[in-house]
C-alpha cells in the first residue's frame, strides 16, 4: 500500500485520543542529534476542529483482536485497514520532525496479533528512532494493556510520556462494552510506570548518570458520554488517579457515536459542553487546590451545563464571599470565579505598592466580567446587582443550553474502579 | 528632572539596539530628561526642540546594560530587549521612564503595575514573547536542493533573534535558514560551526526545493486533513490560535479537512 494511504488510514483512525501535549520533559537533545525537548511544549498547527497538533499522532496498525463497542476500530467493524512498519514510522517522523512540522511522536496501536507482539513493534519503532536515527525530539508512547512488562519498562526508557487509556469511568462500564480488556491488564501498567517514575526520580538523585524513564510523566484517557456515570464519579476517579498514580494528565473525550451498538446511548451530538465542564473541574484540581468533594457533593451530581464549576461553587458557598482584593490570601483569590493563577499572582504583586480599585485592576488587564461579582476593592462593591446567589446565576448562565442531561437517573449500578484491587 | 521647554530635547539614534542603550545611558548620565527618543527612519524635522543626534557605542551600551543588570534586575533588562524588539512607537519614552523608575526602586520596578509606562514595557515584551513562541511552532522549513533548509517568515515584530538560539539547538545537526520577508533579514545557521549569524537578505531570495520536498509535504497534507474530526469542526477555535497572517508561509491548508475522505 502506498505510504500516503496508510498515514491517511492509520492517522485517522488515531485522531479520536486527545492528548496532544509535548510538555514536561526538558533537558533531553544535547546537540549531537536531532531535537530537543522544551518544558513548555510547542503546538505546531492547529487543526479544523481547533484542537492543536503537535505530534504526529497516528496508530502503528489499526488491525485489532478487540470488538470494544465505542471504539471505530473494533474488529467487527467494516473499515480500511493497514500497517505501518517501524522503519517507516521512524523516517516520517524524522522527516516531519526536520521541517518543523511537529514537536514529535505519538505512536499509539490497535492490539493486532497478542499484546506482546505489539507492544515489540512499539519497541522496535522508538529503539529505532532513538538508536539509529539519533533523534532526541519528543515520543510520547502508548503502553499496550496486557503486555508484559519488562517490554513496557524498555519502551519507558526510551520516551518522554507513556499513557494507559483507562477508557470508561468505571469497571462496571468496561466489562459491558470492552469485555476483552481486563479492568487488571489496565490498572496494572498504569501502576507499574507510575511506581518506575517515582523510583526513578529517587535513583537519578543519587546517581547522575542514571538514564530517565517516562520523564514527562504518564497520562490517560476516558470517553465521557458512553456510560452513564455521573461528573461526580468521573472527577473523584481523575483525582484518584492523580493521588494514586502520579499521573499527569487525565484527559475527557466526549463519546462520539462512531459505531451502532445496542449498548450506546444515541447522541445528537457528541456532548461537548460536558466535556469542557470535566476539563474545567480537572484544572480546579490541578491548579486551584480544590478537592473533587468540594465542587459536586452526593446528591448534586452533574455540572450545571450552564455554570462554570468554580463559579457554580462560588455561588453555593456565597458565604465566603466577596473577597476584599486588598486583604485575601492567594489561595483565596484563586477561588474567585474570574480570576486565575495569573491574575492572583499580579494582584499579589501589585497590592504591594498600593491599594487596588477597580480601575487598576481593569488597567492591569484582570478581567472582571465574572470576578466583579465577587469581590471589593477597599470595600466597595461595584457589580451593580444585589448579592444574591440567583440573581448573580442569571447573570453568569449562559444563554442557550444546547445539551440535556442524557442520563436522568442519579444513581449508577456501576461498579468503581477499584485501586486497591491491583498487585 | 523639571526644566523649562528650551532646554527639552529630542534625542535620534541610529535605530538599533545599542543605539537606544547609549541614548538612554547618555540621558541618565546628563540628567537630562529628553522629551522624545526617535530612530532616524522615524525623525521628522522638529521645530520646537532642540534635536541631538547619538553616536552608538557599543561599550557605552555594555556598560548601561551590566548597570540595569546590577541595580535592577535581568528580568527587567529582558523586558527592555523585547519590548524593543516590538518596533512600535514611543516604546523608547516607556522605556526610558520604566528605567527612571527602576533605577529609583531597583527590581520592584516590575511590580508597579498601576504606572503606565511600567505595564506598556512589560505588554510589549510580552506581545514578542508571545509571537515568537507561535512561531516556535509555526515556521515550517522546507528542503533546498542540496540538503540545506529554509523557511519564510513575516512577523509583527522583530522576532528573529530570538527564535534563533531555539533552532539551533533543535536543529543543531542541520544547515537552515530563517528569513524574515518584512525586514529583508535572515538568519543562517551552520552545522559545521554551530552558530548562527544575522544577516540582510533580500525578498526575492527563493532556493530551490530537493526532489523529495514535495513528496513530504503532501504526506504532511493529508495528515492534516485527516486528523481532524467532523462532528467538533471549529473554525473559530482554530483562527483564534492560529490567526489569518501566518497561514501563507504554511505547508498545511486550513479549511483543507472538508474535502479529507477516506476510501
Amino acid at each position: 500500500m502506498e505510504l500516503q494511504k496508510k498515514l491517511e488510514i492509520l492517522s485517522d483512525a488515531a485522531k479520536y485520543d486527545v492528548s496532544c501535549s509535548s510538555s514536561g520533559s526538558s533537558g533531553r537533545g544535547d546537540s549531537s542529534g536531532l531535537g530537543n525537548t522544551k518544558a513548555s511544549g510547542i503546538c505546531h498547527s492547529w487543526t479544523d476542529d481547533g484542537r492543536c497538533v503537535s505530534l504526529l499522532k497516528i496508530l502503528f496498525t489499526n488491525y485489532c483482536l478487540y470488538d470494544c463497542q465505542y471504539c471505530v476500530n473494533r474488529v467487527s467493524n467494516d473499515r480500511s485497514r493497514a500497517s505501518f512498519t517501524p522503519e517507516e514510522v521512524a523516517q516520517l517522523t524524522v522527516d516531519f520532525y526536520k521541517r518543523n512540522y511537529i514537536e514529535g511522536l505519538f505512536l499509539s496501536s490497535a492490539v493486532n496479533r497478542s499484546p506482546d507482539w505489539t507492544m515489540e513493534q512499539l519497541l522496535t519503532t522508538v529503539q529505532l528512532l532513538r538508536n539509529k536515527h539519533n533523534y532526541q525530539g519528543y515520543i510520547h508512547l502508548k503502553a499496550i494493556p496486557g503486555a508484559d512488562f519488562k517490554l513496557i519498562y524498555q519502551a519507558g526508557l526510551l520516551v518522554d510520556r507513556m499513557s494507559v487509556n483507562i477508557e470508561l469511568p468505571s469497571e462496571g462500564s468496561l466489562e459491558k462494552l470492552a469485555p476483552q480488556k481486563k479492568k487488571a491488564g489496565i490498572l496494572a501498567p498504569m501502576k507499574g510506570i507510575g511506581a518506575g517514575i517515582e523510583n526513578n526520580i529517587i535513583e537519578r538523585k543519587k546517581y547522575k548518570q542514571k538514564e530517565k524513564f517516562v520523564p514527562a510523566g504518564q497520562s490517560t484517557q476516558l470517553i465521557v458520554g458512553a456510560s452513564p456515570e455521573s461528573d461526580r464519579q468521573i472527577i473523584s476517579l481523575s483525582e484518584g488517579l492523580y493521588d494514586h498514580f502520579n499521573l499527569k494528565r487525565v484527559y475527557y473525550s466526549a463519546y462520539l457515536p462512531v459505531n451502532n451498538s445496542s449498548l450506546l446511548p444515541a447522541l445528537p451530538g457528541p456532548p461537548l459542553k460536558r466535556e469542557h465542564r470535566l476539563y474545567q473541574a480537572d484544572w480546579l484540581l490541578r491548579f486551584y487546590g480544590f478537592k473533587a468533594g468540594e465542587l459536586l457533593t452526593p446528591g448534586r451530581e452533574n455540572f450545571d451545563l450552564k455554570i462554570d464549576p468554580k463559579a457554580d461553587w462560588a455561588l453555593n458557598n456565597l458565604d465566603k464571599f466577596p473577597v476584599e482584593v486588598n486583604t485575601a490570601d492567594y489561595e483565596m483569590l484563586l477561588r474567585v470565579p474570574g480570576i486565575g493563577p495569573r491574575s492572583a499572582a499580579k494582584i499579589v504583586k501589585a497590592r504591594r505598592e498600593k491599594k487596588l480599585t477597580h480601575y487598576n485592576l481593569k488597567k492591569m488587564r484582570i478581567v472582571l466580567k465574572r470576578a466583579n461579582f465577587f469581590i471589593t476593592c477597599n470595600g466597595k462593591y461595584a457589580a451593580a446587582v444585589p448579592f444574591e446567589s440567583e440573581v448573580i446565576y442569571s447573570r453568569l448562565a449562559e444563554k442557550e443550553a444546547e445539551q440535556m442531561s442524557l442520563f436522568n437517573s442519579t444513581k449508577s449500578e456501576a461498579k468503581e474502579w477499584d485501586f486497591n484491587l491491583v498487585k | 528632572m523639571s526644566s523649562n521647554n528650551y532646554e527639552k530635547k529630542v534625542y535620534i539614534y541610529d535605530g538599533s539596539y545599542q543605539g537606544l542603550m547609549t541614548a538612554l545611558y547618555l540621558a541618565f548620565k546628563q540628567r537630562e530628561a529628553p522629551i522624545k527618543i526617535l530612530s532616524q527612519t522615524d525623525f521628522r524635522d522638529d521645530l520646537f526642540y532642540q534635536t541631538k543626534t547619538i553616536i552608538t557605542d557599543i561599550d557605552k551600551a555594555a556598560f548601561f546594560s551590566e548597570q540595569i543588570k546590577n541595580h535592577i534586575s535581568v528580568q527587567a533588562l529582558n523586558n527592555i530587549f523585547h519590548a524593543y524588539l516590538s518596533e512600535t512607537e514611543k516604546l523608547e519614552l516607556y522605556i526610558f521612564r520604566y528605567l527612571f523608575m527602576g533605577f529609583k526602586v531597583g527590581e520592584k520596578v516590575d511590580q508597579y503595575l498601576t504606572k503606565n509606562y511600567v505595564r506598556q514595557v512589560q505588554d510589549l515584551a510580552h506581545k514578542v514573547r508571545h509571537e515568537s513562541h507561535r512561531l516556535k511552532g509555526l515556521i515550517r522549513l522546507q528542503e533546498a536542493a542540496g540538503g540545506k533548509y529554509y523557511a519564510a517568515v513575516e512577523p509583527d515584530y522583530k522576532t528573529l533573534v530570538l527564535l534563533a538560539p531555539h533552532f539551533k539547538n533543535r536543529f543543531s545537526t542541520m544547515n537552515w535558514i530563517i528569513h524574515d520577508l518584512k525586514r529583508e533579514e535572515a538568519v543562517i545557521y551552520s552545522a559545521e560551526d554551530k552558530e548562527w549569524l544575522l544577516i540582510d537578505l533580500e525578498k526575492d531570495f527563493k532556493p530551490e526545493l530537493s526532489q523529495k520536498e514535495t513528496e513530504v509535504q503532501d504526506l504532511w497534507r493529508a495528515f492534516f486533513s485527516a486528523v481532524s474530526i467532523k462532528n467538533r469542526r471549529n473554525r473559530k477555535v482554530q483562527q483564534q490560535f492560529m490567526p489569518q497572517k501566518y497561514w501563507k508561509h504554511l505547508i498545511e491548508r486550513p479549511g483543507s479537512s472538508q474535502n479529507h475522505r477516506l476510501e
